[in-house]
C-alpha cells in the first residue's frame, strides 16, 4: 500500500480482508512520524527509515519513499526478514526514482480563480452531506 | 492537497488544533454523528486510558462530485496536553487548512495564546508560515458562565482578521460553520496556488 506522508491513500493491491485503508493509512502516516522524530530526538535520523512490526501470522514493514510517499507492505512469516527488508527498501528507492521523473503532461484543473464559484460548490456539497444523516 | 488522478480524488487535510479540553475531538465527534455514515470513515482515535487524546483523532469526509474530480476532507486533531507539543507539530505537517479551537473561558485565554504561539513556532519549522495559510478561529464552550464573546477573543489573540465562529461544540452548535468556513478558505486558497 502506498499513502501520502498525510496518510491519504494512493494505491493498494494484494489480499485486503475486510481492513479499512483509509484508517489504516492515517495510522501508517502518523507511525511513521513519530518514528522519525524519535530518530531526530536520538540523534539516528536517515533517509529510507524503515519500522518492521513483528506479528503472529504477519509482518508489517513501513518505509520512507522520499519526503512524500510511504509504502507499506504486510508479509507472511515465513518470508526471511532480512531479504523482504533489502527488496522493501530497494523498492522504495525505485519508486523515488520513478517520482523524480517529469510526469506526463496531466489534464489541466479548472480550479482557476475565474471559477468563482467553485467555494460554493464545495459549501453546496457539505451541505448536502450534513443534511443527508440519519 | 494531494490529487489522485487515477482515483480522481481531490484530498485536502484539515487540523483541528488549540489548548487542551477546548472541544476539538468534540468536534469530530459532532461530525461523524452528523453526516451521512455512507460518506465519511471511522472515527479513529488515538486515546490514552484516560480518554485524553494521545497522538490524533481522525475522520474523512467523501464530498459529491465537484469539477470531475471527488474531493476528500481529512479531519485530524492534536493532542492538547502541554508534554505532547512533538506529537502536534507532527500532526500539522502537510496541513492545508487549521481550525483553532479556542476555548471562551476568561480564565484560559492564556492557554489559548500560548498554543496559538506554539502553533506558529511549528507552522514556521515547517516553512508553512501562518500569514496566507487557511486558519479559522472557532471560540469554543460558549455556554459557560464565564465566557468571553468571540469577537474579544479574537482581539486578544490577535489572529489577523481570521473568521471566527461561536460555539458550543458539545452541543453540535457552530461546528458545521466552522467545518464550511475552512473548507471554503482552503479551497480559495488550491484555486489561487493551481492558477
Amino acid at each position: 500500500m502506498l499513502t501520502a506522508v498525510t496518510g491519504q491513500v494512493i494505491t493498494a493491491t494484494g489480499d485486503r480482508g475486510k481492513v479499512n485503508l483509509v484508517a489504516l493509512g492515517s495510522l501508517i502516516a502518523g507511525d511513521l512520524a513519530a518514528s522519525q522524530e524519535i530518530a531526530r530526538f536520538t540523534g539516528e535520523y536517515h533517509d529510507y527509515q524503515t519500522i518492521l512490526r513483528e506479528g503472529e501470522n504477519t509482518h508489517a514493514f513501513i518505509s520512507e519513499v522520499g519526503q512524500h510517499l510511504i509504502l507499506f507492505v504486510q508479509i507472511p512469516n515465513d518470508m526471511p526478514l532480512g531479504w523482504a527488508r533489502l527488496l522493501i527498501q530497494e523498492a522504495a528507492r525505485k519508486l523515488e526514482e520513478v517520482l523524480n521523473t517529469q510526469p506526463e503532461a496531466l489534464e489541466s484543473l479548472d480550479f482557476s480563480p475565474e471559477q468563482e464559484k467553485l467555494p460554493d460548490l464545495f459549501s453546496s456539497a457539505l451541505d448536502e452531506l450534513w443534511s443527508n444523516s440519519g | 492537497m494531494n490529487i489522485n488522478w487515477q482515483l480522481r480524488e481531490l484530498n485536502l487535510k484539515i487540523v483541528y488544533y488549540g489548548p487542551a479540553l477546548s472541544g476539538k475531538t468534540t468536534n469530530l465527534e459532532q461530525i461523524h454523528a452528523n453526516v451521512d455514515p455512507q460518506r465519511r470513515s471511522d472515527l479513529v482515535s488515538l486515546k490514552t486510558s484516560e480518554d485524553r487524546t494521545l497522538f490524533f483523532d481522525f475522520l474523512q469526509l467523501e464530498l459529491g462530485m465537484i469539477c470531475t474530480l471527488t474531493p476528500k476532507l481529512h479531519l485530524y486533531t492534536v493532542p492538547g496536553q502541554t508534554f505532547y507539543e512533538a506529537s502536534r507539530r507532527l500532526v500539522l505537517r502537510g496541513t492545508d487548512g487549521v481550525v483553532f479551537v479556542a476555548d471562551s473561558s476568561a480564565a484560559r485565554v492564556n492557554d489559548n495564546l500560548l498554543s496559538w504561539e506554539k502553533m506558529k513556532e511549528h507552522l514556521d519549522s515547517f516553512r508553512m508560515p501562518m500569514v496566507g495559510l487557511p486558519i479559522v478561529l472557532q471560540c469554543n464552550k460558549q455556554d459557560l458562565p464565564d465566557a468571553i464573546t468571540a469577537t474579544a477573543l479574537q482581539t486578544i489573540m490577535q489572529t489577523n482578521g481570521c473568521p471566527f465562529f461561536e460555539s458550543v461544540a458539545i452541543e453540535g452548535k457552530g461546528v458545521f460553520e466552522t467545518l464550511k468556513a475552512i473548507t471554503r478558505l482552503v479551497v480559495e486558497d488550491v484555486q489561487s496556488e493551481v492558477a
